[in-house]
């Protein structure tokens, strides 16, 4: 069921409208796009200079995953390693739209707007 | 759920001040009981023999019963403390040199959540969290840092109230009061 879902929100457009993203999810977006590789939860709060918060990283990044705009997988184990696994994060395709389409809007509506094709 | 090595402060405890609280109180308890037994039976020993020993034959087979069942229970209490004060020696002994296992933290916490959340919210958002405190708190015990991985466990208490909170949708039931309040 879960993966039904992924698979309807992955096929998202921007037709569907740009969707509500907060500041914190835009936060994590650019993370994920920066560090070019997949993240766990901990390592975007250490990284993000207490701007995200251990107790609502995770219900922030589940939201983020219902939107289709992050992609997680169970870290793989081996076989002396006990406990629960980890989870890995990675940006979606209709994320970086989505933080493509924030960041132009952001550029548009800034006091100082820079001018493509100068 | 996972066991681990426990690497804390306890084990550097001498010998005299290890072991639960409860158990400590208990065998001080059977210690006053013997203590007490052993005085009832020191004075009737050092008492002046009653009358009605003397005067009536029932009271005094009475007498007798009453004294031998206060000598049984002292004896056998006495053996039972000798007993349990030896057991504690020798566990004492064999526990500097164990490993202790005990349940990794939030393991409960992640049984509760279980029982009130959706599969998919446990899986997505506690799970992951659980999995982060288990493993800063294990770190820091390895490294030998018992007051930081308390920290560490207090902290994180505290994050997985507020996304229990989150979870619950709570948080939009005070944003709801807070817009009715204005």
């Amino acid at each position: 069921m879960q993966r039904a879902k992924m698979k309807k929100d992955e096929n998202k457009t921007p037709d569907a409208g740009l969707p509500s993203v907060s500041r914190k999810e835009l936060l994590v977006l650019e993370m994920l796009i920066q560090s070019a590789r997949e993240l766990y939860g901990l390592e975007m709060v250490e990284a993000s200079n207490g701007d995200l918060k251990r107790g609502t990283i995770y219900v922030t990044l589940q939201r983020m995953q219902e939107k289709g705009l992050v992609d997680s997988k169970s870290e793989p184990r081996t076989a002396p390693e006990i406990g629960i696994p980890r989870r890995l994060y990675s940006i979606t395709g209709y994320g970086q739209r989505v933080y493509r389409a924030y960041q132009a809007a952001i550029q548009v509506f800034s006091p100082n707007p820079v001018l493509v094709g100068r | 759920m996972a066991l681990w090595k426990r690497n804390d402060s306890r084990s550097k405890l001498p010998k005299g001040k290890r072991g639960p609280v409860a158990s400590r109180v208990r065998l001080a308890l059977l210690a006053i009981g013997v203590l007490f037994l052993w005085a009832i039976i020191a004075w009737d020993l050092f008492s002046p023999p009653s009358s009605f020993l003397l005067d009536n034959l029932d009271e005094k087979r009475q007498a007798w019963k009453l004294l031998i069942s206060i000598w049984g229970a002292a004896i056998s209490l006495t053996l039972l403390l000798i007993v349990i004060l030896i057991e504690r020696a020798v566990a004492f002994r064999l526990k500097a040199d164990q490993v202790r296992l005990i349940k990794a933290p939030g393991t409960r916490l992640l049984t509760i959540v279980d029982f009130l959340f959706r599969s998919i919210t446990v899986e997505l958002t506690f799970k992951p969290l659980i999995s982060d405190w288990q493993s800063e708190y294990f770190e820091a015990l390895n490294q030998g840092c018992t007051i930081k991985a308390r920290w560490i466990s207090i902290r994180y208490r505290f994050a997985f109230s507020c996304t229990f909170i989150m979870a619950m949708g709570l948080s939009k039931v005070f944003s709801l009061f807070k817009q009715i309040s204005k």
